[in-house]
């Protein structure tokens, strides 16, 4: 390989991590092109504020750290000091375990559609791609590491000076973190190309080696149960495990040396030598990478990152719910019903052909922070959380209820096409979830009325109007900020601040009855009408205005 | 068959200050083929979508078989097929799902499955029944928006570029498709680059200046 190819190799991969690194910049209004001395100033701004920053929160978290552990250490009667390198040593094996068994499914090394175009195909040697790629990638996380060793390194010392951190030097400070630090950089990066060595093997020529991934993955499973169990049972001091405590002791050696000194040079250079060998295997076995089989396995993962930093959630569901839908499937065998039913039949089509767990959990959400909303209010009388709960319980049930409508909003020309009236299409797809969330909120009341906490009847009949005034609340927003083009491709708008104030307004009116019948001490049954009249009135309303906003799309 | 199938009154579109289409009124009899040709931009896919009511205009109406588009909105759906340049599907419904639910959606029950299996054979889609859209080539998504837009009944009909993707085969069978409604009847338009599509189908080519259209 000359040195022009890997020049461009070098061009491609370094344009990638500054791109990645710009990303991050942006969110602190830096451009990285701007070459203006203005520009420069602000980056030494910038420089001198996260570095203040950055040794505030490090200080803040540290102490959160100590703080937290020692109540446990107290009681258990170990020294802070044995047990941080045991927690480190577990988080860090049980990493590199699963990054390990990632490598065993999708290649390490990441190509975007672009980088397959203009380096899959060409002669440069695979062996500077792959290093060229690992500290491109290593670069990213070793930030992270560098984070959380400070973060150790300080509550250590906070800990070991009785939380006078603040009393000490700048120098004191920087020996803390730094120590650490020049270990775990070698060992990280070792760990690092070990997971690649993995990695890269699997994807030597043109052999799948599944055999082979297979019994790593199992191993790899094996031995990360193993090691947690052994390692939690150690922490809290189980005598059962007090056998295996020679192995900790061994794993948890260099982690030791990092932070509480003690043949420091010695794992040092250990460690040195071991990330040396890493690399050096990792340089040999890469010559055949298979760079093509790596850009197949990883472009749509890639795909999903940059649809993840653009924040485009609904791409990233796109895309996985096109990975589980595969290519392919027969005819649903439900029975077609003419009309406006059709829409009722696909809802059930989409439904499970998507179903996941997410998608079951972000249904329990609802009856959770239901059930924390009640215990907060009823039994806490915490106004500020419960405003927090109200207000996330309000988020979830508007974006459960109007999801299947706002993915209909996607496919307008279809929608559109339909022979239907706004308010049959409307109600089709909102119903079924609406009464999915109403039976879920009722169960929640009578679980915990069964537990002893009475529930005023007034909030279980405000449950209807409350749950559809949300829904149609999100709808009309979302309909209120459609319009044509966006619709037709496939870009339709989220509900925001007109939805939620409405929906306030869903919530708010059962909730000032209720409370205007406890202060003037009026008769239920008044409170129980007057909720059901006036929850109704809101919610046909609303129904009404979602039904003109949805004609006036264009 | 001069039965006034779409009459245009007075309809115009702007996009902000922009006039995308200049007031224009038509009226488009049934059996006639309309073919709109033009540069790109100069208001082709607005005056389409003007016309299926994806965009309300800024001022004018449109009547489909006497029904106005805007105001009996269902009645005139009913009767009214619209072909988009960039058709999008539901991702989670298979080809023969898709075709299922705009038939029944439009009370199509009677020889349904006769008549899709037709279409399917025709477009040469019959092996990708059973595929979901994503898994679909760009030709293949244009013909299966072609059949959607046929499966149902309609006595007007709007197709946007519907050949742009399509290949050979796959336009001759449009064409004798478009042929054979317009001799049943059917008010057809279409927009193309495509002259020799133009030819092809016979009926009034008009070509489209910067949002100007003017039907002879």
């Amino acid at each position: 390989m000359n040195s022009a190819d890997r020049r461009a190799v070098l061009t491609i991969r370094s344009k990638q991590v500054i791109s990645s690194f710009g990303y991050w910049l942006t969110i602190v209004s830096y451009d990285i092109r701007d070459r203006s001395a203005l520009a420069y100033i602000y980056l030494l701004y910038l420089i001198v504020f996260f570095s203040a920053w950055f040794l505030i929160v490090m200080f803040w978290l540290s102490d959160i750290l100590a703080n937290a552990i020692a109540p446990i250490l107290d009681y258990q009667g170990i020294a802070f000091a044995g047990l941080v390198p045991n927690i480190g040593t577990l988080l860090f094996v049980l990493w590199c375990l699963y990054l390990i068994y990632k490598a065993t499914i999708r290649s390490p090394l990441i190509f975007s559609k672009d980088d397959a175009y203009l380096l899959c195909q060409t002669p440069a040697d695979r062996r500077f791609i792959t290093l060229t790629w690992l500290f491109g990638e290593w670069l990213s996380k070793i930030v992270f590491i560098s984070g959380a060793t400070f973060v150790f390194g300080f509550a250590l010392l906070d800990l070991d000076i009785n939380h006078g951190i603040r009393m000490l030097t700048l120098g004191n400070l920087a020996v803390a973190a730094l120590k650490p630090l020049v270990i775990i950089i070698p060992i990280h990066l070792g760990l690092f190309a070990v997971v690649w060595i993995i990695g890269v093997y699997r994807l030597k020529g043109d052999t799948k080696r599944s055999v082979i991934m297979r019994s790593i993955r199992v191993l790899a499973s094996i031995m990360g149960g193993s090691f947690f169990a052994i390692s939690t049972g150690s922490i809290l001091n189980y005598s059962f495990f007090t056998p295996f405590q020679p192995l900790l002791e061994f794993l948890s050696f260099p982690l030791v040396s990092a932070f509480l000194g003690g043949s420091w040079l010695l794992v040092l250079v250990i460690s040195i030598g071991l990330m040396t060998i890493c690399l050096a295997v990792l340089w040999k076995i890469s010559d055949k990478v298979n760079l093509s089989r790596s850009a197949q396995e990883t472009h749509h993962f890639q795909a999903q990152q940059v649809a993840f930093k653009l924040g485009d959630f609904d791409r990233i569901n796109e895309m996985n719910d096109r990975k589980r839908l595969g290519s392919s499937h027969l005819p649903s065998k439900l029975p077609s019903v003419s009309g406006a039913w059709v829409l009722a039949r696909k809802n059930i089509i989409q439904s499970l052909r998507t179903l996941s767990v997410l998608r079951i959990w972000s249904w329990l959400n609802i009856l959770l922070l239901m059930s924390s909303m009640i215990i907060v209010g009823g039994l806490l009388k915490d106004g500020s959380f419960l405003f927090i709960l109200i207000f996330s319980w309000t988020v979830s049930v508007s974006k459960k209820t109007s999801a299947r409508f706002r993915k209909d909003l996607g496919n307008w020309w279809l929608l559109h096409s339909l022979p239907l009236p706004p308010r049959r299409i409307i109600l089709h797809d909102i119903v079924p979830s609406v009464s999915v969330t109403i039976f879920l909120t009722w169960l929640t009341l009578w679980i915990i009325n069964n537990l002893g906490l009475a529930i005023n009847p007034i909030i279980v009949c405000s449950v209807p109007f409350v749950i559809t005034g949300i829904s149609f609340s999100s709808v009309f927003d979302m309909l209120r900020q459609s319009n044509s083009n966006m619709l037709l491709e496939g870009r339709p708008p989220d509900f925001g601040l007109v939805g939620l104030i409405l929906s306030f307004i869903c919530i708010g009116i059962p909730i000032s009855i209720y409370y205007l019948i406890i202060k003037f001490s009026i008769l239920p049954i008044v409170g129980i009408m007057a909720t059901i009249l006036v929850g109704g009135f809101l919610a046909i309303s609303l129904l009404h205005l979602c039904e003109r906003q949805f004609r006036r799309i264009g | 068959m001069n039965n006034p199938l779409l009459q245009v009154q007075n309809i115009s579109y702007k996009y902000g200050s922009y006039r995308a289409l200049q007031e224009t009124s038509f009226t488009v009899n049934s059996g006639e083929i309309v073919t709109i040709t033009g540069s790109n931009g100069v208001g082709k896919t607005t005056l389409l979508k003007c016309l299926s009511g994806l965009l309300r205009p800024s001022s004018g109406t449109v009547l489909i078989d006497g029904y106005n588009l805007y105001q009996r909105e269902c009645s005139a759906k009913r009767r009214l097929s619209y072909l988009p340049d960039y058709p999008r599907f539901y991702q989670e419904l298979t080809t023969w799902e898709h075709i299922r639910f705009i038939s029944y959606a439009h009370s199509v029950e009677h020889d349904f499955e006769k008549r899709a299996e037709i279409l399917l054979s025709e477009f040469d889609l019959s092996d990708a029944k059973d595929m979901y859209p994503h898994t679909l080539s760009r030709g293949m998504r244009l013909k299966l928006g072609i059949i959607l837009c046929l499966i149902r009944p309609f006595s007007v009909l709007l197709m946007d570029e519907p050949t742009s993707t399509l290949d050979p085969p796959g336009t001759a069978v449009l064409c004798e498709k478009l042929s054979t409604l317009s001799a049943e009847g059917t008010a057809i338009i279409i927009t193309t680059h495509d002259l020799s599509l133009a030819n092809t189908l016979g009926g009034q080519t008009v070509q489209m200046q910067r949002g100007h259209f003017e039907l002879g």
